[in-house]
């Protein structure tokens, strides 16, 4: 409890300011652009003798220069121990992401403390225990819109309470693919990984990863994707990887924020989630020396506690609840 | 649903396996987790495999008819979901 209260506390206590950059410009802000195009019809009107006149020329959208932000978008990545829970708090929308671990209750207690009765969006971005651990006591605590599983099955006793309650609840299901873009509120998320052709059975693998935009403002997941997905993302995703604030893959296993992605990502901050004295030896050593020679500024759970971006689109702050 | 009443607490699961040399089995009686090095693991056991704990819970083989029973069940009802919960943002 006292843990809840500083972090309460610490809200709206700026620790760091950065500045930003310039965001890319954002996709079409329809409410979902999937990445194939639609053909277009072959023109099967008769020629005539008037000239067509030119159509005038359409604005590119921009979300990024057009959209109105209404206030502030605060994403506090949970002190959950060894494991994952991330939540966007905005007056339009409120989405978690990865539910922390099975062993823990804690998630459902930080959802009370911030306020949170609803969530417009639930992602798990893969079934590990330590991703989708408290699954069953979110969806029985708030109310869920939609949840979002990268659609990996897995055997264990929590994955199974994890679909009874997906089968209990009336939430919408997806299991997005890259390439695939959807705005939800003022946020705008953009998936790449997994790929259509990923095979499920390799959960790590097949985790859900996608940069979530407000503003100029971008933030990328990558659950627990490792070397070679990284590889894949960087391959095939380009500028859709470009990102300001970074969640360390696999709570900064040296198995992921290989060299190529981070380059190719170029965040300004680094946050990971472990807990202090992990066994795995998380985040290991030559992650850090990666992220710190790059001069990006790194925060972590075992070391700071919940860890809280509030930002207006265009600037952030950064609170740790632990300097 | 409920939890699989037929599994006893002789048995446990590959949750996953991290950094390619620790496996985590998630002990579902107890509530509690086994760390053991990948090397320890019965040949073929992966992530969803179910095992067999002796006395001194050291895996002993793998409980293949539980670990194809539940992947069977819990994949149906997962395409079970699939089909059913229309309606989200990627929806046709």
């Amino acid at each position: 409890m006292l843990g809840l209260f500083v972090m309460i506390v610490m809200i709206g206590v700026v620790a760091a300011v950065s500045d930003s950059d310039d965001a890319d410009d954002m996709a079409d802000d329809d409410a979902v652009a999937g990445e194939a195009a639609d053909g277009e019809d072959p023109s099967e009107d008769e020629p005539s003798d008037e000239p067509e006149p030119e159509p005038e020329p359409e604005p590119e959208p921009d979300a990024a220069e057009d959209a109105t932000l209404n206030g502030d978008l605060e994403v506090h990545y949970l002190d959950v121990g060894q494991a994952d829970a991330t939540l966007f708090i905005h007056d339009e929308v409120t989405v978690l992401i990865d539910t922390g671990d099975w062993q823990r209750s804690d998630v459902t207690g930080y959802l009370d403390a911030l306020g949170v009765d609803r969530l417009d969006l639930l992602v798990v971005t893969h079934p590990h225990a330590d991703h989708i651990g408290q699954f069953d006591e979110v969806m029985a605590a708030v109310e869920v819109d939609e949840v979002w599983w990268s659609g990996s099955v897995t055997t264990t006793q929590t994955f199974e309470r994890a679909v009874a309650a997906l089968e209990e609840s009336t939430a919408a299901y997806e299991e997005p693919r890259a390439g695939q873009s959807t705005t939800l509120g003022p946020l705008l998320f953009e998936i790449v990984n997994p790929p259509d052709d990923v095979d499920l059975d390799d959960l790590h693998d097949a985790s859900l990863s996608f940069r979530i935009t407000y503003g100029e403002v971008r933030f990328l997941f990558t659950g627990d994707a490792e070397t070679s997905t990284e590889q894949r993302m960087v391959d095939t995703a380009g500028e859709q990887l470009d990102a300001d604030i970074l969640q360390l893959g696999h709570h900064g296993s040296s198995t992921s924020t290989t060299a190529p992605f981070l380059d190719a990502v170029g965040p300004q901050v680094a946050i990971y989630s472990a807990s202090e004295g992990n066994q795995y030896g998380h985040p290991h050593d030559e992650v850090i020396e990666r992220v710190q020679g790059a001069e990006i500024e790194l925060y972590g759970t075992p070391v700071n506690g919940t860890v809280t971006v509030t930002t207006d689109g265009s600037d952030w702050d950064i609170s740790p609840e632990v300097e | 649903m409920s939890d699989d009443q037929s599994i006893g607490p002789d048995r446990a699961v590959v949750d996953r396996i991290v950094d390619g040399t620790t496996a985590v089995l998630l002990v579902g009686a107890q509530g509690t987790e086994l760390h053991v090095p990948v090397d320890h693991l019965p040949e073929g056991a992966q992530d969803g495999t179910w095992v067999i704990l002796d006395l001194a819970a050291l895996i002993v083989g793998i409980d293949e008819d539980l670990t194809a029973r539940r992947r069977e069940q819990l994949g149906a009802r997962l395409d079970q979901l699939r089909q059913e919960r229309t309606g989200g943002r990627f929806s046709d």
